[in-house]
């Protein structure tokens, strides 16, 4: 199979099943989750092959283009120097690509193939499995494209596919409102995201990732320039990977079912982001104040993120700010100036995150509630596999020797240290934070007393199957990517993005492993006896639990601008609009016309001898204007 | 018959008096009520042309006969208008029970 | 010199039965105004050398038009006794656009330079037949045509039958 033929395998089986399944007749509706699932293996089978026969990452980047429309042979305007504008489609594989379109699809299947676990009782399962495969298609799409304008068409996609399916149970007002308010703040990130675009391509003339190098990119523009086009296009990740202040719809879109979470808001579309930094890291890199500013809003985000995840009694709401935490670790090594960081860190919490999340899922679908004192009481530390798991997920982000993410995030306070001690010491008390509500979760869970009789959850075996599987196999993926970065394997991964040995300095290892152990100790004092903890956390009325508990009132600040600012612009212009526009152009016009109309038709009274008269009156004065002209 | 001087022989004196018949007819067409007052403005209106004719016929043209035709077939033309005008009177009056023209202006716009 | 006073008496009187054809109140009134008036003109024909056309007009005019609108104005109610104020605005119009006429119409006449060919020539009712049956004979004919479709004309409006199936 050649590339390209892969490639197209890649990015359209699973569109092929979305489709099939839309398209199937109401009786053939239950096999959509077996085409759902065929769509994703099909997808992983072939990204694997593909990664296979490229393992030596010769010959890359290997892009196949399609020009799709030049816009203009000319330059356009003589301030700036292009003299050819256009637009093309196509796709572009390289190690970075390779990497991504991996974790995409493997992660998809193992979320389809737990779907079918996880969503075996619901009655809508047809369009779900529909959206997952299109999603699937949608992220591929993004990961593959070549050119900025492609990336941004998917990344649209992606985001309607992630308001499908976070409204998945509409029938919830909550979910709805959830899926309207991460759609709606994605757009505002893609507002930045498309100006930076239309920017870009009118003084660059080409959105061609292999164009937008940082050489070229500097020798034509201003720093000026490249500042503002980095900080645009900034804001479309800042939307995707929710990032401060774009973060707050992440939690809400917790709404949604769990295997969602685990694919989209973990894993994949909020990867997007990151995956743009680096992908573009030529524009975002030439210009350090650009950097600059990515560096302190992914501080910020990780701080809000750990920070609002030590008080939250959803599992999946720990899980959701723990991501915004993550991501803004990565954020801030693209900012730091290490993108192979941020990837290799991406790729590690990608696995590890949905790993978590399907764990969650499992309790949530056998206990039936997202409250961790609740599965605590009921039994949760009686499932086995799944607590396993969770364990394996949180030792790994917690960033605990041997687990991949300590590998990874490593390699970011690496790279933060070189840059800046203040920033350094944010993304340290970042893991310290991590490491403090990752082992409460588990302490919780573990040292509760369960109540009442643990209920076994019988099913047929292929159910089992589809919860063990994937369980399974992430954690071990989760297991064996870290150790790819290691010397112990020749550092591969590393090279193969095209970073640089991991040094493994001794004083940073120290460091972490010191604030491990302080985090744990600080969370089993608090909650080895968690019913107490609850009632204190419950009480607890200080002034710093306020904060955490409104979010740092930044929804509040959302409400306030959308309802006192936005609304009263927004009715302003229809003040306007139905005023001025409608009642004065529009209406009186009319009117006047009509006014006019009524006028002279009073001309017209029926009586013959005045309209005689007015003929007569006309016609001498034609008379007298033509005797006139003579 | 034989010097200009006298007024019956100039062509002002009868173009003065066509003018005056005119305008009479004029006003009488627009300020009378009644519709057959008004059709006698009309009768006005075309005796003065017939006036006209032949005044211009005695002093400007050499062939005598055309004016005289002329002013034989507005005489003719006025007594078919007078007929049908006379008929329409009556249809008129039939319906609004009034010759009053301004009762007539179920026209108006 | 009588020639002239009589012509001033004609002139006065065809003027004076204009003027009260249209401003008396009683429509019969302005009928026989009318024929007062028709009588000045038929003179004031006399005076044009046209004998012939005097003859018609005393024939037609007041023989039969003025006699058929006196017969009109006998079948309609009279108007003078409902009495109905007149309406200035309206009588202002009328004067002033008859006004205007006859400034238009008595500065053009005035200053036109008119030919003059003479008042020697053959006006004699010879000479108008010859010429009605020459040279006019297809006005001659057109106008018998109206004549017979004015007649047919006028019976249709006054038909009061209903039109048969």
């Amino acid at each position: 199979m050649t590339d390209l033929n892969l490639l197209w395998t890649i990015q359209v089986a699973p569109l092929l099943a979305f489709l099939l399944i839309q398209i199937s007749p109401k009786n053939l509706k239950k096999i959509a989750p077996l085409v759902g699932v065929a769509g994703s293996l099909l997808a992983a089978a072939a990204s694997l092959v593909l990664l296979w026969q490229h393992l030596g990452g010769h010959g890359m980047p290997i892009e196949f283009v399609h020009k799709w429309l030049v816009v203009s042979d000319r330059p356009l305007w003589d301030a700036v120097p292009v003299d050819r504008y256009e637009l093309i489609v196509g796709f572009l594989m390289d190690p970075l690509n390779l990497l991504m379109i991996n974790l995409v699809t493997t992660i998809s299947f193992f979320v389809q193939l737990f779907s079918v676990y996880y969503m075996h009782e619901d009655p809508s399962r047809p369009r779900y499995f529909g959206f997952l495969s299109f999603f699937s298609f949608a992220m591929t799409g993004l990961v593959l494209s070549n050119n900025l304008l492609q990336t941004f068409l998917f990344w649209e996609l992606v985001g309607l596919t992630s308001y499908l399916l976070i409204g998945f149970w509409y029938e919830k007002t909550s979910a709805s409102k959830a899926a309207k308010k991460a759609f709606v703040v994605n757009r505002l990130g893609d507002l930045g995201f498309y100006l930076g675009i239309i920017i870009l391509f009118l003084l660059f003339g080409t959105l061609n990732f292999t164009a937008l190098t940082t050489e070229a990119l500097q020798g034509r523009f201003s720093t000026s320039i490249l500042t503002v086009l980095g900080i645009l296009i900034f804001m479309g990740v800042m939307g995707k990977s929710a990032q401060f202040p774009l973060h707050a719809w992440l939690p809400d879109a917790m709404e949604g079912p769990t295997p969602v979470s685990a694919l989209i808001h973990s894993a994949t579309m909020v990867a997007a982001g990151v995956f743009l930094l680096s992908r573009a890291y030529g524009l975002f890199g030439a210009s350090f104040t650009t950097l600059a500013v990515i560096l302190t809003i992914g501080a910020i985000t990780a701080l809000i993120g750990a920070s609002l995840a030590t008080i939250q009694k959803d599992i999946k709401r720990i899980m959701a700010y723990s991501t915004i935490s993550q991501l803004g670790l990565m954020v801030m090594a693209v900012g730091a100036g290490s993108p192979v960081a941020s990837m290799f860190h991406l790729s590690t919490h990608a696995y590890f995150k949905s790993l978590l999340f399907l764990t969650a899922g499992a309790f949530i679908h056998h206990f039936h509630t997202n409250d961790i004192w609740e599965i605590a009481k009921k039994g949760g530390k009686k499932e086995t596999l799944p607590l396993l798991a969770l364990c394996l997920g949180l030792f790994s982000l917690c960033g605990i020797f041997p687990f991949s993410g300590f590998f990874s995030k490593d390699m970011i306070l690496e790279a933060v240290k070189e840059k800046n001690i203040f920033f350094y010491g944010a993304a340290l008390f970042t893991s310290f934070l991590t490491v403090y509500y990752s082992f409460r979760l588990l302490f919780v869970l573990l040292f509760s007393k369960p109540t009442g009789e643990v209920h076994a959850h019988p099913g047929p075996f292929f159910l089992k199957y589809a919860m063990a599987k994937p369980l399974i196999s992430l954690a071990v993926i989760s297991l064996f990517v870290g150790a790819l970065g290691t010397p112990l394997f020749g550092s591969r991964i590393l090279h193969w993005l095209g970073g640089h040995e991991s040094h493994m300095n001794l004083g940073l290892i120290a460091t972490t492993a010191a604030l491990i152990i302080a985090g744990a100790a600080l969370a089993f004092m608090q909650f080895k006896n968690p019913e107490a903890a609850l009632i204190k956390l419950d009480a607890d009325k200080g002034f710093v639990k306020n904060i955490l508990e409104n979010r740092f009132y930044i929804d509040d600040l959302y409400e306030f601008l959308v309802e006192k600012i936005s609304h009263k612009i927004a009715g302003l212009f229809d003040w306007f609009d139905r005023k001025v526009i409608n009642g004065l152009m529009v209406n009186q016009t009319a009117y006047s016309v009509m006014r006019l109309g009524r006028v002279i038709s009073r001309l017209q009274d029926g009586l013959l001898q005045d309209y005689l008269s007015l003929a007569m009156i006309v016609g001498v004065a034609i008379i007298f204007w033509l005797i006139k002209a003579t | 018959m034989t010097a200009a001087p006298l007024f019956s022989q100039s062509l002002q004196s009868y173009l003065l008096v066509s003018s005056l018949l005119f305008a009479m007819g004029i006003f009488g067409l627009l300020a009378r009520r009644n519709l057959v007052a008004i059709l006698i403005s009309l009768e006005l209106i075309l005796n003065s042309a017939s006036i006209n004719f032949l005044a211009f016929n005695k002093f400007c043209l050499v062939d005598k006969t055309v004016g005289q035709v002329f002013v034989v077939f507005i005489i003719a033309l006025a007594a078919a208008e007078v007929c049908i005008g006379l008929s329409l009177i009556l249809l008129l009056y039939r319906r609004k029970d009034s010759i009053n023209i301004e009762q007539a202006k179920e026209l108006k716009g | 010199m009588i020639i002239d006073v009589v012509f001033f008496g004609i002139v006065a009187i065809t003027l004076v039965g204009a003027f009260l054809a249209v401003s008396l109140k009683n429509v019969f009134h302005n009928a026989l105004a009318l024929i007062l008036c028709l009588f000045g003109v038929a003179c004031l024909f006399i005076y044009l050398n046209s004998e012939f056309l005097a003859i018609m007009e005393i024939i037609i005019y007041i023989g039969a038009i003025s006699i058929a609108i006196i017969f009109a104005i006998m079948f309609s109610q009279p108007m003078y006794q409902k009495d109905e104020k007149r309406n200035p605005v309206k009588i202002g119009r009328s004067l002033a656009i008859a006004v205007v006429f006859l400034g238009g119409l008595l500065w053009t006449l005035r200053q036109a330079p008119w030919p003059n060919a003479g008042t020697q020539g053959d006006y004699s009712l010879q000479a108008i037949g010859k010429s009605l049956l020459t040279e006019n004979i297809l006005p001659f004919e057109v106008v018998s045509l109206i004549l017979v479709i004015a007649i047919i004309g006028a019976l249709l409006i006054s038909n009061t039958k209903e039109p048969r199936e």
